[in-house]
């Protein structure tokens, strides 16, 4: 027994070094950045220079009295964050109007991003550029340069602020460079949202800072103390109706510079957090944030390749006649969620078209097809062609080398089987396969499920909602051509209350929402779409629309895209001839009708993932201009974009808001399974439903329909193939 | 909780989700995953296996591959590796945060109930803890009964403390009357939720 001791003791000596400093990484087991009471990383009201992983979502609201903020967070890249804010103001009613106003305080919606300029490393600290309240009305508008470096348990951050930022009063540095930086202008003729240059990093400068103290053995609690350099006789509305007229009492103001707090994580993506700040108020709030960007974020995948069972002698069956291959495969692929289209087996190439709505990564669904037929196939194959249609149009032609194929397949070294892997575009000729199953027509799918339609932030109340049972169903008529309906009917919703008509000057295509929400509570049909595809000549793609095409309009109309296999550009065009659709959302229509169309570019750049669309033609209301839209793809199919609109009209035409605007994610749900799926959650933020640059939602966008068309759309998710 | 939160969060925005996945959703997060081993499913498989759950969310089978002395060798179907001795995880491989107790030699079979101190290397991120084990008898168990025994299984806790990261933990083992570990519940790593492990011998 004893020399067990001895040996442990010795073990104990021999690891000592090595425990000592990676111990941390337990006794402080959350060292993630945690939340402002902003809505955005920082101390307390202090930013730092801390950003979370890039993919990352979150949501963070904080009671600060008298406001009440919740943030929403988007990472696209691990230097830049950024947020849309919304605060409900509780010193201000919502208008001038009290009867219009009622019980509702004043709402504030903002933007805030933040930069990194440098990363930190031993001796350097992370230094990063911020702006609040970027394309806001300015209520909360403060631009800051922050440094932030971690000393062990603990996380400095020290900056220099502006607007908001600046109660110390400073002379600001860049006055040196240029005299305008002496004073923060804004742009008067706005109606808010817009941006404004010529207030940023402008006017007297406050200088900040603080410590995030990491507390061993709690989780990852902190303790927060900073030095606070709020402005508050600039920030909201300070002194009650003397500040604005909407208010109706003063803020109560700051009785000491020294704020104080504590966050606390409950686990990886909660986190709550308290503060007394100003001498005199205290703070509540709670966080949320995950990154959904990496592959399989949150659940590993258990849906593995099934091997086929009796392989080798499915083998030997299938090299006596060409037609027990082409069964065999049908049947084994199916199994899998590969539908075999048709198949064509000659001399050493077995070809196989296929369709399917399971994998996200097409590399994956062509891993999965190769490793059956190679399990099943005769060895005279040595090549497989591998092609998938869509909506009867063919996307892509892999080509597999089997042997190549087959060697790396037990340690999944894909990116050597990649090396005797084509990719192709080809004519789609469905007279060429030998094999053509009969396909049933038509084909009848339909779904019935819960819905929720929201209404969020106006004048009548914070939150209406409304509770539908929602039908969906595709009638197919051929491979490509479908009927979409999409209709549902009311269950509860406290729609009762919105009244808020439309103060628009343009053709009201959108902003009668209010009036199609009221009138549709009991029953709605969303949509009833009729839609063909067709491939005319190769990599140019066709869809002829009409019927009622969104929840506003009705028409027909049609869109024509090039996308070029090996390029990573597409060009194409749509035009529509619509009539507005009454409000009960059924088959009447009202008088407004509009023809609407766009030049679409898409480009997505390869390293980065990054999408950047562009939409310029003829919009609903009339206006003209152009619609700039990017978003990011991420490895676990994660997409996060931002987008604008510029046209013709002018702010005041416009209305708040001044242009469009906003982000939004889309969650692939698979990431919250173990196994695979191709359905995707939905989350959009735009400020204000308004009139300009308002264009056409119709179902099945070209570019969605062919993203497997361009090499980029299989090559990125190589890594998939043996998955 | 953040599969939750976030479908709620799309709940209250525009709708491009599936609604129809909610309850099963809603379901798996806050009961879980599972699979049920029964008649059956034992006499379908050709080895020794366990059932192991992480957390609420995976389970899988692992089948014993190798046993050298006391200890045994259990692979997965996508291949990660426990190895057990005497019921106790002492190594894991290709897990999320893989854990190897360093001088396992020094624990004693959990029946015999003595204290006992263990190195125990952690993974990702690295770390090395001293560890201290004791074992008590609670006594029989009646109110689980495994597949392959009839008698009911006695039940022994072990505390495990680890000074340095102030974490305690109690670890649950099922013996059967030859004291064998037919059913476990375990924690080996901080940043890993509860294992619960069933083992079926053949």
């Amino acid at each position: 027994m004893a020399y067990k001791n001895y040996l442990s003791l010795l073990l104990v000596f021999f690891y000592a070094g090595l425990a000592e400093t990676s111990l941390k990484n337990y006794l402080y087991p959350d060292n993630s950045p945690s939340y402002s009471n902003y809505g955005t990383l920082g101390l307390l009201q202090m930013p730092s220079a801390r950003f979370h992983e890039e993919g990352t979502v979150a949501f963070n609201w904080v009671n600060n009295e008298p406001y009440q903020r919740g943030a929403v967070l988007a990472y696209p890249f691990s230097w830049m964050e950024a947020s849309f804010q919304y605060a409900d103001i509780n010193n201000a009613l919502y208008s001038d109007v009290p009867l219009f106003s009622g019980n509702q305080t004043y709402k504030d919606k903002g933007f805030s991003t933040k930069i990194r300029l440098w990363q930190e490393s031993s001796y350097f600290p992370s230094i990063a550029a911020g702006v609040r309240d970027i394309a806001g009305t300015g209520t909360f508008a403060a631009e800051y340069i922050v440094a932030s470096k971690r000393l062990s348990n603990v996380d400095i951050s020290f900056g220099l602020g502006w607007g908001d930022l600046s109660h110390n009063n400073l002379k600001n540095p860049f006055s040196y460079i240029d005299n305008s930086f002496n004073q923060r202008t804004f742009i008067n003729d706005t109606q808010g949202g817009d941006f404004s240059p010529g207030r940023y990093f402008s006017g007297p400068m406050g200088v900040f800072g603080g410590a995030e103290i990491f507390l061993p053995n709690l989780n990852g609690a902190r303790l927060k103390i900073e030095y606070d350099a709020t402005n508050y006789f600039e920030e909201g509305f300070p002194l009650g109706r003397e500040s604005f007229s909407f208010a109706f009492k003063p803020v109560r103001k700051s009785d000491s510079r020294i704020n104080i707090g504590f966050t606390y994580p409950v686990n990886r993506a909660l986190k709550l957090q308290a503060g007394f700040i100003k001498g005199n108020t205290f703070t509540l709030g709670f966080s949320l944030h995950a990154s959904v960007g990496k592959k399989d974020p949150f659940i590993k995948k258990n849906e593995l390749h099934i091997p086929v069972k009796d392989a080798k002698k499915i083998k030997r069956f299938n090299a006596k006649e060409n037609s027990n291959l082409y069964i065999t495969s049908l049947n084994a692929l199916n199994d899998r969620g590969l539908y075999v289209q048709k198949a064509t087996w000659e001399n050493d190439t077995y070809e196989v078209l296929y369709a399917q709505i399971k994998h996200q990564s097409y590399a994956r669904a062509t891993g999965r097809i190769a490793q059956v037929l190679d399990e099943i196939s005769p060895d005279s194959i040595t090549k497989f062609k591998i092609s998938n249609i869509n909506a009867g149009m063919l996307m892509n032609t892999i080509e597999v080398d089997r042997e190549s194929f087959s060697k790396y397949r037990v340690d999944k070294i894909y990116n050597l089987a990649i090396k005797n892997i084509q990719i192709k575009s080809d004519k789609y000729d469905p007279k060429k396969y030998e094999f053509n199953p009969k396909q049933k027509f038509p084909g009848f799918f339909w779904s019935l499920e819960p819905d929720i339609r929201s209404q969020i932030g106006g004048p009548d109340g914070f939150y209406f909602g409304d509770l539908r049972l929602a039908f969906s169903s595709e009638l197919l008529f051929a491979s490509n051509m479908q009927l979409l309906t999409s209709a549902s009917v009311g269950l509860y919703n406290n729609m009762g209350e919105l009244k808020l008509a439309s103060d628009s000057i343009l053709p009201h295509v959108r902003t009668d929402i209010v009036k199609y929400l009221r009138a549709t509570e009991k029953v709605n049909l969303k949509r009833m779409q009729f839609n063909a595809f067709f491939e005319p000549v190769q990599n140019l793609y066709t869809k002829i629309s009409a019927g009622l095409l969104e929840e506003m309009f009705a028409g027909v109309g049609g869109e024509i895209l090039y996308r070029p296999m090996n390029q990573n550009f597409a060009i194409g065009v749509e035009l529509w001839t619509v009539q507005q659709r009454d409000y009960d959302m059924l088959f009447s229509m009202l008088d407004y009708k509009t023809k609407t169309g766009h030049i679409n570019f898409y480009y997505e750049e390869p390293k980065t993932n990054i999408v950047l669309a562009l939409k310029g033609g003829k919009f609903l209301a009339g206006d003209s201009g152009i619609n700039v839209d990017f978003s990011r793809r991420f490895k676990s199919g994660l997409r996060m974009g931002a987008f604008f609109s510029v046209t013709d009209i002018s702010k005041y035409e416009f209305g708040e808001g001044s242009f469009d605007k906003g982000f939004y994610f889309y969650i692939p749900l698979e990431v919250f399974y173990s196994n695979y799926s191709k359905q995707i959650a939905g989350w959009g933020v735009r400020p204000l439903t308004r009139d300009g640059a308002a264009y056409l939602i119709h179902s099945h966008y070209l570019w969605g329909v062919t993203e497997q068309a361009q090499s980029h759309g299989i090559t990125r998710d190589w890594a998939d193939l043996y998955d | 909780m953040i599969r939750i939160t976030i479908i709620l969060l799309s709940l209250s925005s525009c709708s491009y989700i599936n609604y129809g996945q909610l309850p099963e959703l809603i379901k798996s997060s806050y009961f879980g995953v599972d699979l049920t081993v029964d008649q059956s499913f034992y006499d379908s498989q050709e080895y020794s296996f366990m059932k192991i759950n992480l957390g609420k969310s995976v389970v899988a089978i692992m089948v014993l591959s190798q046993v050298e002395d006391d200890r045994y060798t259990w692979i997965s179907e996508s291949n990660e590796r426990i190895i057990t001795q005497n019921g106790r995880i002492i190594e894991t491989y290709g897990l999320t945060h893989d854990a190897r107790i360093l001088n396992a030699s020094n624990l004693n079979p959990v029946n015999e109930g003595n204290d006992s101190g263990v190195l125990l290397n952690l993974k990702s991120p690295s770390a090395i803890i001293q560890q201290h084990y004791s074992v008590k008898n609670i006594g029989q168990d009646n109110s689980y009964i495994h597949l392959t025994e009839d008698a009911s299984l006695t039940l022994y806790l072990e505390m495990i403390n680890t000074e340095v990261l102030k974490w305690t933990i109690e670890n649950k083992y099922w013996l059967n009357k030859n004291n064998r570990v037919l059913r476990s519940e375990q924690h080996i790593h901080p940043k890993m939720p509860l294992i619960r492990l069933e083992f079926y011998y053949k």
